[in-house]
């Protein structure tokens, strides 16, 4: 497939004697904006740099669209690393525009670029200052600029939401979903879960240099045999204790159960309206959240 | 995308307060140094001094105010308390006809004055004595004139070789060190900072070190041009001295060295540069490429009386050493042609060498932090970027 965006195909690495990524594939389609996630050390990096040609792999295989990421292709990647830094003696403007210059835009298309970006990310003010003067805030959107100067079609951003202020971060995450929408493709790393929830619909998650899972949200969601039992009464109730599963609050009005698959839904609900007046009951996959702490947890 | 990057590097560096001033010290040190040489190889005036004579010293009063082309002396009959006059200065030595009297240490050039027109005044003396005319004295005195014919058909003489290799020696070293040590500190910038990451992202560890190269590199050009005009600009403000023309000839070879030399060196620099991750550790960090060109320069410094030493002639065909060793021994005796063919060969090739050696242990350790890379480690890694 010539236009199936990124493409990573059983990659492997391992430095010394730590395996830092194990037979990790995943597809992040034009378009489209995956989040990728795992605990600290679980090879997210080490994955990110190999896309952007920064690891001799060991075995597996990455394009874009069909082609290796190299030579002109990687000019159209935006790449935000883990570790922020750029030239503190350097002013706004010219750092963004020698960023573009270096991703192959010509001197006028780079000028025209990077001031667009500095006007949309609120640092057009600070255009001819040098950056070691800026706030750290507004260093980050500086280098959200380097990374989008070149309206690369492919975004790598390792820990976009890292150290921003709430404002930057709607800002970061207005901007991912608005280039996903003019067809790039972005692959994003994060901790903050609600953020990935909110912005993708897909998620890969790793741990250990291995892929635990990958699919839309939902899906995963669904797919987990756990389900949370909420339940509200209109007056209190005596110490409800469901038939199966686990009791994980306890209020006079309100009860939370987490129960298993082999767990019977349909005869807990029954149990609670037996007990009082309900006013309200829901039955919900887990969240991504827990999902994420299910599956680490499981392969630790 | 070379030349972005070293555009950059030149409107950085080139547009700093240091490069500027250092530039500007430079010029003014070297018109400066010329201006020097020409005080020390003679001036316009002759320098005064007060001679004191006292006791058989008189004898020599009229012979000694003959003075020279570089000494005006003063002669002054003591009768009173001779070397009080000496302790307060107000004559510079004080003669009585067998001993010379100074405050501390003898003026050298008084002290072979006042000793040789006593020489001169005793022999007219004894000549007289053994009835020996002034014309037969003179005859007997003359000295013999002895001749040389130089095979090769150089002209120079010896101090401005001395004075050619000197400069060209020492000013390849001194900016190849500086040059190195910019270089090795941007790298070190570019990785404390982070931004290497983003760098790489765009271009390749190569491109990066070769636009870094060759935009510092025309900056260190443009200075040792600048050494070369003050240089010329110095001594045509000194109008006895006539640059013979085989100086000239050592310019282009000066320049064609330090440029090879620069190629050679800023790799290494940059490649020991990358191995740190703070800049508090670039002292040390520098040492292995700093040595060897410092062993360049001890090896010329300590070659002037014997250019053509096995260390220096030796020296002249090794990359390490070569770039400073060429152009001494160049300026300092005759090399074939051949000689200096090859030496530039091996020079040249050499920074391939280095490049690729230099360029992989830099591909590796760019994104190495935390602990020193080892050479071992960088070497056993050379395909890859590190971490």
């Amino acid at each position: 497939m010539p236009n199936d965006g990124l493409k990573i195909s059983n990659i492997s690495k391992r430095f010394g004697t730590i395996q830092a990524v194990s037979e990790i594939s995943l597809r992040v389609p034009n378009g489209s904006v995956v989040g990728f996630l795992g605990p600290n050390g679980a090879g997210k990096t080490t994955t990110m740099r190999a896309i952007m040609g920064m690891v001799e792999l060991d075995s597996g295989e990455i394009s874009w669209n069909g082609q290796p990421v190299e030579g002109s292709v990687s000019t159209r990647i935006g790449y935000m690393p883990q570790e922020r830094g750029l030239y503190a003696r350097m002013k706004v403007r010219e750092q963004v525009i020698y960023f573009g210059r270096l991703a192959g835009m010509s001197k006028s298309e780079a000028a025209s670029s990077a001031d667009h970006w500095l006007e949309r990310l609120g640092v057009s003010e600070r255009a001819d200052t040098l950056l070691q003067d800026l706030s750290g805030g507004n260093q980050q959107r500086v280098q959200l600029a380097v990374s989008l100067v070149h309206n690369p079609e492919l975004l790598i951003l390792d820990e976009p939401f890292a150290g921003l202020d709430p404002v930057a971060a709607y800002t970061m995450s207005a901007i991912i979903s608005e280039r996903a929408a003019a067809g790039a493709s972005v692959l994003f790393s994060s901790h903050q879960l609600d953020l990935v929830e909110e912005l993708s619909k897909e998620v890969v998650i790793i741990a250990n240099g291995k892929l635990l899972t990958s699919g839309a949200i939902d899906d995963l969601r669904q797919a987990s045999p756990r389900r949370k039992l909420s339940v509200r009464w209109t007056e209190p109730v005596d110490s409800w204790t469901p038939l199966d599963g686990t009791l994980t609050i306890s209020e006079p009005q309100r009860a939370v159960a987490e129960l298993s698959a082999s767990d019977d839904v349909g005869a807990n609900i029954a149990h609670a309206i037996a007990a009082g007046s309900v006013i309200e009951v829901s039955v919900e996959p887990p969240s991504l959240d827990e999902l994420f702490v299910e599956l680490i947890g499981a392969a630790q | 995308m070379i030349w972005t990057i070293a555009i950059r590097e030149l409107q950085t560096r080139g547009k700093s307060k240091g490069f500027i001033v250092i530039t500007a010290i430079l010029f003014a040190a070297v018109i400066g140094g010329a201006l020097a040489i020409s005080f020390l190889g003679g001036g316009d005036d002759p320098v005064e001094y007060t001679i004191g004579v006292t006791g058989d010293g008189v004898d020599y009063t009229a012979a000694l105010e003959t003075g020279t082309d570089l000494l005006k002396p003063t002669v002054q009959v003591v009768t009173g308390d001779g070397e009080a006059l000496v302790n307060d200065g107000e004559i510079d030595v004080l003669f009585d006809g067998s001993t010379l009297t100074w405050e501390g240490f003898p003026n050298q050039s008084l002290d072979s004055y006042v000793r040789s027109i006593a020489q001169q005044v005793q022999l007219g003396q004894r000549a007289t004595d053994l009835d020996v005319g002034p014309s037969e004295l003179s005859n007997l005195l003359t000295p013999i004139e002895i001749g040389e014919v130089r095979l090769d058909g150089s002209d120079t003489d010896f101090a401005v070789r001395l004075a050619t290799a000197a400069a060209s020696g020492f000013a390849t070293f001194m900016l190849l060190q500086t040059w190195g040590a910019f270089i090795m500190m941007g790298v070190i910038e570019e990785k404390s900072s982070k931004v290497i990451e983003i760098l790489l992202s765009h271009v390749q560890p190569s491109t990066l070190l070769s636009g870094k190269v060759l935009g510092l590199g025309v900056l260190a050009l443009v200075q040792m041009i600048v050494v070369v005009i003050g240089m010329v600009v110095g001594l045509s403000l000194v109008e006895d001295i006539q640059i013979p023309t085989s100086v000239w000839g050592t310019v282009p070879l000066v320049l064609v060295t330090f440029l090879l030399g620069f190629g050679f060196y800023a790799t290494a620099f940059a490649a020991v540069g990358s191995m740190v991750s703070r800049q508090e550790d670039a002292t040390t960090a520098q040492l292995p490429a700093m040595l060897p060109l410092l062993a360049g320069y001890a090896i010329a410094a300590a070659s002037f009386g014997n250019p053509d030493n096995p260390a220096a002639v030796i020296g002249m065909f090794i990359p390490f050493t070569s770039p400073v060793l060429l152009p001494f021994r160049n300026a300092m005796t005759d090399v074939p042609t051949w000689q200096v063919a090859i030496s530039l060969a091996i020079l040249a090739a050499s920074i391939v060498l280095m490049v690729k050696l230099g360029g992989r242990i830099y591909r590796y350790s760019l994104l190495r932090s935390g602990t020193r890379v080892s050479f071992s480690e960088a070497w056993k890694n050379r395909n890859q970027v590190g971490f």
